[in-house]
């Protein structure tokens, strides 16, 4: 492992990817490359400044999971406007770490009916979710197309689906790949069209067992007042109407040989007319009845409200400005549902400059705190499936949220559980953690006491700390007569489960 | 059932015994709103009980728990899905005549026949919302039909509105990683995962020097994460000092392996401790259950199971301090009367509240049954007869030592049912 001095290594070199005896890949060589990829792209990183005193700043914090000193410097280089063009387009950034992680997990790119007989039906499924947990975390960690892994994020959340409800352990693997990662920065009708025709949403919420003379009604209603309207802006005739409509909508059988695959069975399909929000759909629309569904939805202007409300609250602020969000849904009508157009006024600085600076900061949510303490630090994992395990014991599993709401991300539901916090920075630092391990050294090497704190604050956050957890964090170290191993780890316990670390 | 001294009073249950002496009818005569001013004021008992909330996340089906089996209109609206009456191949157990218990939820039959397990039927939330988290919210917020910003519980605003029991260090407790809406604003309470690990881990000889840095850190932070931090430290210290994780049931109380079961002794453990927490909330999820139901068999019988040998562990594990507990199981609704073409039932209304504990007034199926035939259910669900707001508010009223019902529900003047004494 290589030490390199002044900026910390982005690439937490092979620390970053696992190197997983259960896969027994020879990725020793491809790993050795990336890290002198990495290295050599660290030496032409600028000092480091601190974080929050300028837009490109407040960028960073939000469209990343965590600091590092690479797209710190490449979006200072680029230029606001230009980093955040870049990150729209994930598929011109070179991702060396994101596909190392993704080649060591041979199901998250396996077909749904290669997971599902060749893992799922030979009671194998905790291998799956695992696959797919594991390798989530990694990738938000260290992917360098932080803004795509942001909106994974989100839209697994708009999008729930708890893998722990039996097939799905397959199923999901798919729908994240299919339908959330492909569509995460694209059109959002084409993504709520995916979501529907999504086996693993059909099975989630029943659509489907959804038949004629015998409707369920859970798709229906959800894909309401939870995917685009919201609740309140139908009625229960409306969710009656519209689970009549995706009747028939289904998955092909395993003995297709393609399991899981959409399949519309117009024997199940309600033929009868319907009104849906006031639209009177004739008798005999088949297949076209839920996509006409798909499409008024997405195009209706309640829709563009409700998204444009989510995505400023996730990205700006828990109480953004109305004229920002109503400019973010002017933008989600005029371009039909192009994420990307919504995302460009979310952060245009014309709408950031609305935001005022008292109502910035959010709590992060474990998931987004395990992140951004993975993405600056050097971790040696055998075991990375055991960062989802720690998660775990934080409530925030991913794909474990039972519920179709998905995970909320308000500060009053998850800053009472400080003490998780605490102990899980207690046990990742202190290598409690079976199969994760750090090394003090990696970041304090050859650094005098008197500038321990401050080190710690610039690896981890580029310096954002505040000063007054910076001050007891100083007060803390200098009461030790020496420096010794146990000191560091405590001081990275200490720095990760302060007050400004929690908050982006 | 030797276990509850109360249960049985010279060989009649309790509940016969008070239904003899005239005390529930004249339990189930008091009208809150009539009492007069004083006596609201004061109201009677001076142990107060812990309240142990269990809220069933997804819509539970209290049909197929206690099942109407007398209300013919069962078997026409769920054909293949209802329990079958007593004396059928996998019939219900007989209550009263015309309640009888699923086999799933057998293990009730025990707290039920010592008169301290009551079944409320017809029971919910009046909100005519059909949307689980819209449901829940202005449920667990105790503002149903009214949807004005509310930021509180009314689990909260039970508490803000009543001194502590205890020390008032840890007051509340959700056995979760978050706190229900209900508890949201509540005054010293916390959402503890796990009891036993509650506690400031790492190098012990670094604890205190931590500990102050941390203290340090949010004390300087200010506003809500101090508030936290503050409370935080304290339960550290109040809950350090018991060992929760070699808590031993008593009683020969078996709870369910897995966390729910885990989560119901650290219940009873909390109980035990006698450290002033009043009000423990746990959750289970997984009741929306909209198709292939599984009454008998399924996912159903099994959270029926779950629910019921949960409940019977903690009565059991509790024995005489079942005295000084009220536990209470709700949900957002029930389920649609009719079943679905998939074995399933969709989002209802009027569900079903049960009450445990050594002062609920049980043995017995409460509340005005509200029949299943069409002209009786409300847009095809289950109607409510019962508003779960009486019947938090008699038990805050009866057993926490709280009058302020118009703080607990803003807009709702509660009556009594002569749910507990």
């Amino acid at each position: 492992m290589t030490s390199v001095e002044g900026a910390p290594p982005v690439a937490a070199g092979e620390g970053a990817v696992p190197r997983r005896s259960l896969l027994g890949l020879g990725l020793g060589s491809a790993l050795a490359i990336a890290a002198q990829r990495s290295a050599a792209a660290q030496s032409t990183a600028p000092h480091v400044q601190p974080r929050g005193s300028s837009e490109i700043g407040f960028l960073l914090s939000r469209i990343t999971n965590g600091f590092d000193p690479v797209l710190f410097a490449r979006a200072h280089a680029l230029g606001y406007a230009a980093f955040l063009e870049e990150q729209l387009h994930p598929e011109t950034i070179i991702d060396v770490r994101g596909d190392l992680i993704v080649a060591q997990f041979t199901t998250i790119t396996a077909t749904t009916h290669a997971n599902y007989v060749g893992h799922y039906l030979q009671g194998r499924a905790e291998l799956l979710r695992n696959e797919l947990r594991t390798s989530t975390i990694l990738r938000a960690a260290y992917s360098s197309r932080q803004l795509h892994e942001r909106m994974v994020e989100f839209w697994t959340d708009h999008f729930n689906i708890d893998h722990n409800d039996s097939m799905n352990a397959a199923l999901k693997t798919t729908d994240d790949r299919e339908v959330i990662r492909k569509h995460a920065l694209g059109n959002f009708s084409q993504l709520l069209g995916a979501s529907a025709r999504s086996a693993s949403m059909g099975f989630y919420l029943g659509n489907y067992r959804n038949i004629a003379g015998s409707p369920n009604e859970n798709y229906g209603r959800e894909i309401m007042e939870l995917h685009t309207l919201g609740v309140g802006n139908y009625t229960e005739a409306d969710v009656k109407a519209v689970a009549r409509c995706f009747t028939g909508w289904g998955f092909k059988e395993v003995t297709s040989g393609d399991f899981g695959a959409f399949l519309f069975r117009p024997q199940y399909h309600d033929n009868n007319p319907k009104v849906v929000l006031g639209h009177s759909l004739p008798a005999g629309g088949g297949l076209l009845d839920g996509e006409f569904v798909v499409r008024l939805l997405a195009q209706h202007p309640v829709t563009a409200d409700h998204l444009a409300l989510k995505l400023c609250r996730f990205f700006l602020s828990y109480d953004p400005p109305a004229e920002v969000v109503r400019r973010v849904a002017q933008a989600y009508m005029e371009t039909n549902g192009d994420i990307k157009s919504m995302l460009r006024v979310v952060f245009a600085l014309s709408s950031i400059a609305l935001v005022p600076q008292a109502t910035r900061p959010k709590y992060k949510r474990p998931f987004h705190l395990l992140t951004s303490i993975l993405r600056p630090l050097k971790f040696q994992m055998t075991a990375p499936e055991q960062l989802s395990e720690a998660l775990g014991k934080l409530g925030h599993q991913p794909f474990r949220w039972p519920t179709p709401n998905g995970y909320p991300d308000k500060l009053d539901l998850w800053a009472s559980g400080e003490q998780a916090r605490w102990a899980f920075a207690s046990d990742l630092f202190g290598n409690a953690i079976p199969g994760i391990s750090f090394d003090p050294a990696t970041v304090f090497a050859g650094v005098p006491q008197s500038e321990i704190a401050s080190t710690a604050n610039l690896r981890l956050t580029g310096g954002a700390l505040s000063p007054s957890d910076l001050a007891a964090l100083q007060t803390f170290v200098s009461a030790y007569p020496a420096v010794t191993d146990a000191l560091l780890r405590d001081v990275m316990v200490l720095t990760v489960s302060s007050p400004s670390f929690q908050l982006y | 059932m030797t276990h509850n001294d109360q249960t049985h009073i010279e060989g009649q249950t309790r509940r016969e015994f008070l239904v003899k002496t005239g005390l529930a009818a004249a339990a189930t005569s008091v009208v809150a709103a009539g009492l007069p001013r004083t006596a609201s004021a004061q109201p009677p008992g001076a142990q107060r009980d812990v309240l142990v909330l269990l809220y069933m996340r997804g819509g539970m089906d209290g049909v197929s728990i206690c099942v109407p089996y007398g209300d013919p209109e069962l078997y026409l609206r769920r054909p293949t899905l209802a329990i079958r009456p007593p004396g059928q191949t996998n019939g219900a157990t007989n209550l009263d005549g015309f309640f009888g218990l699923s086999p799933a939820a057998l293990p009730l039959m025990a707290p039920y026949q010592a008169g301290q397990l009551l079944f409320v039927h017809g029971c919910g939330s009046t909100d005519p919302s059909r949307s689980h988290f819209d449901a829940q919210k202005f449920m667990e917020q105790g503002n149903p039909n009214q949807h004005g910003p509310v930021s509180t519980g009314w689990a909260a605003r039970h508490l803000m509105s009543s001194p502590p029991a205890g020390s008032g260090v840890l007051r509340g407790v959700a056995l979760d990683y978050m706190l229900p809406r209900s508890l949201a604003g509540a005054p010293a309470t916390l959402p503890i995962a796990e009891l036993a690990g509650f506690k400031l881990t790492g190098p012990i000889q670094s604890m205190r020097s931590r500990s102050r840095t941390l203290g340090a850190m949010y004390h300087a932070h200010g506003g809500e994460l101090a508030a936290i931090t503050g409370k935080t430290f304290q339960a550290m210290n109040l809950l350090g000092s018991i060992d929760f994780g070699n808590y031993t049931p008593q009683n020969g109380a078996v709870y369910p392996a897995g966390e729910w079961g885990g989560r119901l002794a650290n219940v009873a453990a909390l109980v035990r401790a006698d450290i002033g927490v009043e009000l423990i909330e746990v959750d289970m999820h997984g009741w929306d259950l909209h198709s292939n139901l599984g009454p008998l068999q399924g996912s159903l019988a099994f959270l029926m199971d779950q629910l019921s040998r949960g409940l019977n562990a903690l009565w059991t594990d509790l024995g005489a301090l079942n005295n000084r507990v009220t536990v209470m199981v709700m949900s957002e609704f029930g389920r649609r009367a009719d079943e679905n073409g998939n074995l399933g039932v969709d989002h209802g209304h009027g569900g079903m509240m049960i009450l445990m504990g050594g002062n609920v007034v049980g043995g017995r199926v409460l509340g005005p049954w509200p029949g299943m035939g069409l002209p009786q259910l409300d847009n095809g669900d289950l109607a409510i007869t019962v508003d779960y707001r009486d019947i938090v508010a008699e038990v805050a009223y009866r057993r926490l030592g709280n009058p302020n019902f118009l703080t607990i529900f803003p807009n709702h003047t509660p009556t009594f049912h002569g749910a507990v004494v």
